[in-house]
């Protein structure tokens, strides 16, 4: 079947020809949006420390490690107590940052890992908060807590792990 | 049957526990508090200029939504109880209230920092390509419908979940993850389910017996690269059941016999920066043996045959993420009956031109956009221009000779999830 604009046109009705300008009126809009939100997201380059409970024996995480826990599948620390994650909400741009300067990882990709285990009941999603600040305190109280701030915010009371 | 029942008796003990504890008298016991709460919610309307889908969408359909709440719980590290509850409306079957969708209490036996396997019981998701297990959040799907060629709507429910035991793992590897997921079970069976599975091949009819013994097996291969640039699955399943008939269905050909599909599903995604690729390819055997058979005049009696065919379904899809908030894509859709016979001739032959040779194929091209202004709203259009009316449902279309090969739909969405 030939599918040309032509012959769509002859052989459909004038509700077709509206559709199809809409459709075009929407990828122009769409692309202008883009254009505007590609601006505004090209800023500097800050970096994100993950945090954890004070309690916590390791100080070290491969990348692959912080992958896996971030996406839920890693459940416990290697010294056997279960592991928190705290996580901000997906529109904040600390949580964008951290996902894409230190786990190296698209937002939507975290988020349908999140989605499976809480739409399909094979687990529970990530604790999310709101600030920062609340973060830091959930962190210092919940022993296996991990998380994430952004560089320059002071956490004293948790301690920093670092990525390799 | 006995496992069924200690199935039966397995999730109303996990209901009660989930939903007895009233979330509003919470703030006492700690327990109740562990509890994690999720919903969604979504609305759809549907035109098509001919046929109907999801309602009489030829007159312009709202009979498309859904609603689920679910509950999970965590008591210890091993032990996770989770349960669902969902109302769905798809076309004009009747609603069928509140169902339990998903009620699964899963077992943690090995939780490494690497590696980690488990078991589940209970009403579970099947392992069925990519999109099966959230194919209800509107926010899980890559488009406002599903590929119809894999996912077939209303097949939902036998595709969708089962009553059964399931075995899960996952291994961290040096650049990704490989996981595994396997269920053996009873399927969920509806009436009009019976209709699409045993009369549906040969011109959709209504059908009096039912399915028995029906047992349901998936098992699932993936592997996801650690950046998430690219994943792939491997699927199979297979889906088997007795079919006992009614007396009465003698007169639409119909006979009891056994029923068997097997399907391989392989399935590939791509994300690279604004873009994404996805693509998955179906292989679908099916045997019908004993089911069939009509009147041969040159006999003089029944003559009862089996129907053997191997149907071919693949879709890709191309998204553009034009901002963080609108994404746009555009999709081709196909599914053959038979892959020996795409253009259905064979079929309508066979069927002295009762079945109409486009029924045996659909090929779909579909443009969407979908608009999440926050991560709890989701907006979306599509359109779908349609050769074929392989998946188009009898109860919306109940005269065959008024089935349109060309066809065009247009969809509205909006969804809410917490």
């Amino acid at each position: 079947m030939k599918l040309s604009i032509r012959h769509y046109l002859n052989k459909h009705n004038k509700l077709n020809q509206l559709l199809a300008m809409f459709f075009f009126a929407l990828i122009s809009l769409g692309g202008s949006l883009g254009v505007a939100a590609d601006n505004k997201n090209s800023t500097i380059n800050v970096t994100e420390n993950i945090i954890a409970n004070s309690g916590n024996t390791s100080h070290k995480l491969t990348i692959n490690q912080a992958r896996a826990i971030f996406s839920l599948r890693a459940r416990k620390w290697p010294d056997g107590s279960r592991i928190t994650v705290l996580v901000l909400k997906d529109s904040h741009p600390t949580h964008k940052d951290f996902l894409q300067n230190t786990l190296k990882i698209l937002p939507h990709q975290l988020r349908r890992h999140w989605d499976r285990y809480i739409y399909s009941g094979i687990g529970q999603g990530p604790v999310v908060v709101d600030s920062q600040q609340e973060m830091i305190d959930m962190v210092d109280r919940i022993p296996g807590a991990i998380g994430y701030v952004a560089e320059g915010v002071p956490h004293e009371q948790v301690i920093t792990l670092t990525v390799h | 049957m006995s496992r069924s029942l200690l199935l039966q008796s397995i999730k109303l003990s996990m209901i009660i526990l989930v939903f007895i504890t009233n979330p509003v008298a919470a703030d006492t016991s700690t327990a109740i508090e562990d509890i994690v709460w999720h919903g969604f919610l979504s609305q759809g309307f549907t035109y098509t200029d001919d046929n109907n889908y999801l309602g009489s969408s030829s007159n312009g359909s709202f009979k498309s939504n859904e609603l689920g709440l679910n509950a999970s719980i965590r008591p210890f590290d091993q032990l996770n109880l989770s349960a669902q509850l969902l109302y769905k409306q798809m076309g004009t079957a009747k609603p069928k209230g509140l169902n339990v969708d998903f009620a699964i209490i899963d077992w943690r036996l090995i939780d490494d920092f690497d590696y980690g396997f488990g078991l589940r019981l209970g009403r579970l998701k099947n392992p069925f390509g990519f999109f099966n297990e959230t194919r209800d959040i509107a926010a899980t799907r890559p488009s406002l419908l599903l590929p119809e060629s894999i996912y077939l709507d209303y097949l939902r429910a036998v595709l969708h979940s089962s009553d059964s035991v399931g075995a899960y793992g996952h291994l961290e590897l040096r650049q990704g993850t490989l996981s595994y997921s396997t269920i053996y079970g009873k399927p969920i069976v509806n009436d009009e389910t019976v209709d699409l599975i045993v009369g549906g091949a040969l011109g959709s009819k209504s059908v009096a017996g039912e399915l028995e013994s029906e047992t349901a097996q998936a098992s699932r291969l993936s592997y996801e690269d650690g950046s998430g640039f690219w994943r792939s699955a491997i699927t199979y399943n297979v889906f088997e059941a007795d079919f006992n008939a009614d007396a009465s269905d003698a007169l639409l050909g119909i006979f009891s016999g056994k029923f068997k599909t097997e399907q391989f599903i392989f399935s590939l995604q791509f994300d690279w920066d604004k873009w994404q690729l996805i693509g998955e390819y179906q292989i679908r055997n099916t045997d019908s043996l004993g089911i069939n058979g009509g009147f041969n005049p040159n006999l003089g009696l029944i003559e009862i045959y089996d129907v053997e065919y191997d149907g071919l379904a693949y879709y890709y899809q191309m998204g553009y993420d034009f901002s963080p908030k609108v994404t746009g894509y555009i999709r081709k859709d196909v599914v053959y009956h038979d892959k020996d016979d795409k253009d259905g001739l064979l079929l309508n032959a066979v069927s002295q031109g009762r079945v109409a040779a486009h029924s045996a194929f659909a090929k779909d091209i579909t443009l969407g956009f979908i608009f999440e202004p926050s991560f709890n709203w989701s907006f979306g259009l599509e359109l779908h221009r349609i050769n074929g009316t392989h998946w188009l449902p009898t109860q919306e279309n109940p005269i065959s000779a008024e089935h349109k090969q060309h066809w065009n739909m247009y969809l509205l969405q909006a969804s809410y999830r917490f």
